[in-house]
């Protein structure tokens, strides 16, 4: 899961954040260190789909919000992803 | 910040550095980046100037390919017949001249015949003859090897008046396999002239929107 988008939409599932935020939250939880221009690009695909909406600026730092459409979107995402990790973890164990 | 970093931003298009030119710089300014984050920014740029313009020519490209299909599919199966005689020089007439061919077909060939023929005249080494190479084209093999027997003929018996005394080197051949359009070269040539012109109508907005 190192897709900028899902981890930028899985980032704000609990709560606004700004881009400095972001990418420390992101890090913390994925361990991917996301470039300002990735995570930039990943913004505007999510804003322009209207998964995110931009908050009003908090001095020079604009946070963002997940919309309901990117809630489903994201829960969608994830119950995709969900069978694949459990059939690749039930398959490790037996190797 | 400093130029690298300055020109980095820069690349974006416009309404983005409007958008969110002063959040980029204000996490680059949070972040304190270096050569790795400068290259990340302009690898962004890049590939929001290509979002923003992809479309133009991917689309023309896309027409381009497909008339390239439809000019395949359209064009038939053709059988060439070739002939190849022999001119000497000061036979009434420049024989190296394309013309004396062209009205030779004229009198021989009704148009439509005359347009799906083709001939090429090479001058041997020192100008004492001309070899002409006669070919034609036609969706029946026995048709096109008629039409260029016809046309050698009429050559070598001087039916045109300023064409004459040729000698046959190699007598109309029966072709036995069609020859049609080439799919793979007229799907690509297709597509490749319609990026070229989608590519050059981009940098022509481009230009007309800078000023």
């Amino acid at each position: 899961m190192t897709d900028p988008a899902l981890l930028v939409l899985a980032s704000l599932a609990d709560g606004d954040k700004h881009g400095h935020a972001m990418i420390a939250d992101i890090r913390g939880f994925a361990g991917v260190v996301l470039g300002p221009g990735t995570l930039y690009g990943a913004i505007t695909r999510l804003e322009e789909r209207g998964l995110i909406k931009a908050m009003p600026p908090d001095e020079r730092r604009r946070p963002y919000s997940l919309t309901t459409a990117g809630r489903a979107h994201l829960e969608v995402q994830l119950a995709a992803l969900e069978p694949i990790v459990r059939a690749c973890t039930r398959r490790l164990r037996r190797a | 910040m400093n130029w690298t970093l300055r020109l980095a931003l820069r690349l974006y298009p416009r309404w983005w550095q409007r958008r969110y030119g002063r959040e980029l710089e204000t996490l680059v300014g949070d972040l304190g980046i270096g050569w790795a984050g400068v290259f990340d920014i302009a690898r962004g740029a890049f590939i929001m100037q290509i979002r923003e313009f992809r479309t133009i020519p991917l689309l023309a490209a896309l027409v381009g390919a497909s008339i390239g299909t439809l000019v395949y599919l359209r064009s038939p199966a053709l059988y060439a017949s070739t002939s190849t005689i022999r001119l000497p020089s000061g036979s009434g007439a420049d024989p190296s001249s394309s013309r004396e061919f062209q009205d030779l077909m004229g009198r021989v060939l009704p148009s439509a015949e005359a347009r799906a023929s083709t001939w090429v005249i090479r001058a041997e080494s020192g100008g004492e003859s001309s070899l002409v190479r006669i070919s034609h084209k036609a969706r029946d093999p026995r048709e096109a090897q008629a039409v260029v027997q016809r046309l050698v003929a009429a050559a070598v018996s001087g039916t045109g008046d300023s064409v004459a005394r040729a000698t046959v080197v190699a007598a109309p051949d029966l072709p036995t396999t069609p020859r049609r359009a080439h799919s793979a070269a007229s799907v690509s040539l297709g597509a490749g002239l319609g990026l070229v012109f989608g590519t050059v109508l981009v940098v022509l907005r481009k230009v007309s929107g800078a000023h």
